[in-house]
């Protein structure tokens, strides 16, 4: 199988194969002749190897050495006039982060219907699945426009914070060096939060804006955000005001409130509390600046979260990523990510250890619908923690 | 008194030939392109509306094997604007050697670039009225430029040896003139990017009707 998606891979490199694929896309595409009505089919194909020091740091669930990740990833977008759009995201991989799901699935991530009421886009409602609209890394989330293949920090750390059960206070400080219990930990945001809801959202001249309301909160996990898997059992309120004050500048601030705790926890938390009453409260400011071959972005965001049995816990976690390309096709990309976490309710302990992660990225772009990227990372906590170090990246993707 | 004779005849001199040369005048039937990634219209990341795209037009030229082309259009410096998030003109024709300039007109970045083989090339992000690189194409085909952060932008250059071509209007009428009399195959690429190709017979001071099919 590997074999065969290498042959694959090699095979779109050569010149018959991008004819094949531009005219794949261009038939992808169908359009009344007055643009009324139009259905377009679009795909990207990843082919990922990850080499990590196990265990393996972040969303990367594998003890192997070397763990391989093919994702195909379908886009369903339908216009019907200036003013409805819908859109739907499936995927089938190894885990909506590796090696969650080791024998493969498949997945709806996205599914949402858009309402443009007006002519301009001052306002705008969506309704259904979708990314969360907290910061600004969610629009490179892709891998054809992510430059690296892993996201930032904060999208992606685990922290020692479960949302199915309550965990004792003296479970509590010393998770960290439990690595076992990873599976039930979250990051601050899991990766974009496809979690179902409405949104309301638009731009006016300079400022843009977003509010949604949502079943599930920044950190809860994909099992957490399909409603008709989950229903809606708790409400979470987030949202973001963005200011473009020219075109190199995209400024913005984001904030999010609501339970993460699941509905399954409620017989192991303390008597006469509810899971909705634990809440993940969220501030970030995000700013991007781009110019010639230079784009720069960077995030900060503070999190608290009221955790069962232990009171409120505060994480600050935040990024810097520069990308330089080099030429039409190659690029680097560099990425700093930190993290610092508050003490212990009631005590001078930090309620996890602080630490950082270097990402550097190398991409090359064959073509519109060929990219490859190389990422090495390397991170570090203060105090003993189980989890690797280092972690070498490679992924291949075809965009059609 | 002389002078004025001299210069007067020079003129007349240096226009003989040109008005000697034959003229290839038309009409292609032009195909349609496939449909634009976007409609026209407001768009949630675009501070103005998106305008729509040009009309399909074709680039129509003659070739003749065994010659030397006149190096007449080499010098030629064409400007394609980005203007309401499309490519302005999106449809260009220019000899090998010559150049294209690319002034941003919106109020947002463009980033233009193009990954054919034999013209790679990353203009990067700038802003309205900042200067545009200078990219000159020095090998002949077609050059496929895009916008990498408004995806839906296309244009077409195609880059090609001889001096004698010209770029349709949307009905496909067309007219290249200052033709040397002789055989040609005559070429069109159309907006689908499929090509035709036929044979003219230019005659010296005169207007060849053509037509051109699939």
């Amino acid at each position: 199988m590997k074999i065969i998606l290498v042959c694959l891979c090699l095979f779109t490199v050569s010149a018959s194969a991008q004819e094949f694929l531009n005219a794949l896309d261009d038939n992808l595409t169908l359009a009344t002749p007055n643009q009324t009505f139009r259905i377009d089919l679009s795909g990207l194909l990843d082919l990922e190897l990850y080499a990590p020091e196990t265990p393996a740091m972040g969303l990367l669930d594998t003890d192997d050495g070397l763990f391989f990740n093919p994702r195909l990833t379908l886009f369903l977008d339908l216009q019907a006039t200036e003013h409805l759009h819908a859109h739907a995201q499936m995927r089938v991989d190894r885990g909506f982060d590796p090696g969650f799901a080791q024998d493969g699935r498949t997945s709806l991530d996205e599914y949402f219907i858009e309402w443009k009421p007006l002519e301009q886009s001052w306002i705008n409602f969506r309704l259904g699945k979708f990314a969360t609209s907290f910061g600004a890394w969610t629009e490179r989330r892709l891998s054809w426009e992510n430059p690296f293949i892993t996201s930032p920090m904060a999208y992606n750390d685990m922290l020692p914070i479960s949302d199915d059960a309550a965990v004792p206070l003296a479970g509590f400080a010393g998770r960290r060096h439990l690595p076992d219990n990873r599976r039930t930990w979250l990051p601050i945001i899991w990766g974009p939060s496809y979690a179902s809801g409405a949104s309301i959202f638009g731009q006016i001249g300079v400022f843009d804006y977003a509010f949604e309301i949502k079943n599930a909160a920044l950190a809860s996990a994909p099992r957490s955000w399909d409603i008709v898997e989950n229903g809606w059992d708790s409400t979470t309120y987030t949202g973001r005001l963005g200011w473009r004050p020219s075109p190199e500048w995209n400024l913005g601030s984001s904030f999010s409130h609501g339970p993460y705790m699941m509905a399954e926890s409620q017989s192991s938390l303390p008597a006469g509390s509810s899971f909705r009453d634990f809440n993940q409260t969220t501030f970030g400011i995000d700013g991007a600046w781009s110019h010639d071959q230079w784009q720069i972005w960077s995030e900060l965001m503070t999190s608290r979260f009221e955790v069962p049995n232990i009171g409120a816990v505060r994480v600050v976690s935040g990024f810097l990523e520069a990308k330089r390309k080099l030429n039409a096709q190659w690029w680097l990309a560099t990425r700093w990510n930190q993290s610092w976490f508050g003490d212990l309710p009631g005590t001078s302990t930090g309620w996890d250890n602080d630490g950082w992660r270097a990402d550097f990225s190398l991409g090359y772009r064959f073509s519109r619908h060929l990219q490859a990227k190389l990422q090495y990372c390397i991170a570090e906590r203060s105090g003993q923690d189980e989890e690797g170090d280092h972690l070498f990246a490679a992924q291949i993707t075809v965009k059609f | 008194m002389k002078a004025l004779l001299f210069t007067t005849l020079a003129v007349l001199l240096g226009t003989l030939p040109a008005l000697a040369d034959g003229i290839v005048q038309g009409r292609v039937m032009l195909d349609t392109a496939r449909p634009p990634a976007v409609d026209a219209g407001y768009k949630p990341k675009t501070i103005k509306p998106i305008q729509a795209e040009e009309s399909g037009r074709a680039i129509v030229w003659l070739e003749k094997s065994g010659i030397t082309y006149p190096q007449t259009r080499v010098g030629e410096v064409v400007k394609i604007q980005q203007s309401g998030y499309q490519f302005r003109p999106s449809v260009i024709a220019v000899q090998k050697g010559a150049s294209a300039e690319f002034p941003n007109k919106d109020d947002e970045f463009h980033n233009v670039f193009s990954y054919s083989k034999i013209r790679r090339f990353d203009l990067g992000r700038f802003r309205k009225d900042e200067s545009s690189p200078r990219i000159t194409f020095d090998k002949p085909g077609l050059v496929k430029i895009y916008c990498e952060i408004h995806q839906h932008m296309r244009c077409r250059v195609l880059v090609l040896e001889t001096p004698w071509f010209a770029v349709t209007d949307t009905k496909g009428q067309f007219k290249i003139s200052g033709i040397p009399p002789g055989e040609y195959e005559i070429k069109a690429l159309l907006p689908s990017e499929k090509r035709i190709e036929s044979k003219v017979t230019v005659t010296q001071g005169k207007t060849t009707p053509v037509e051109l099919s699939r």
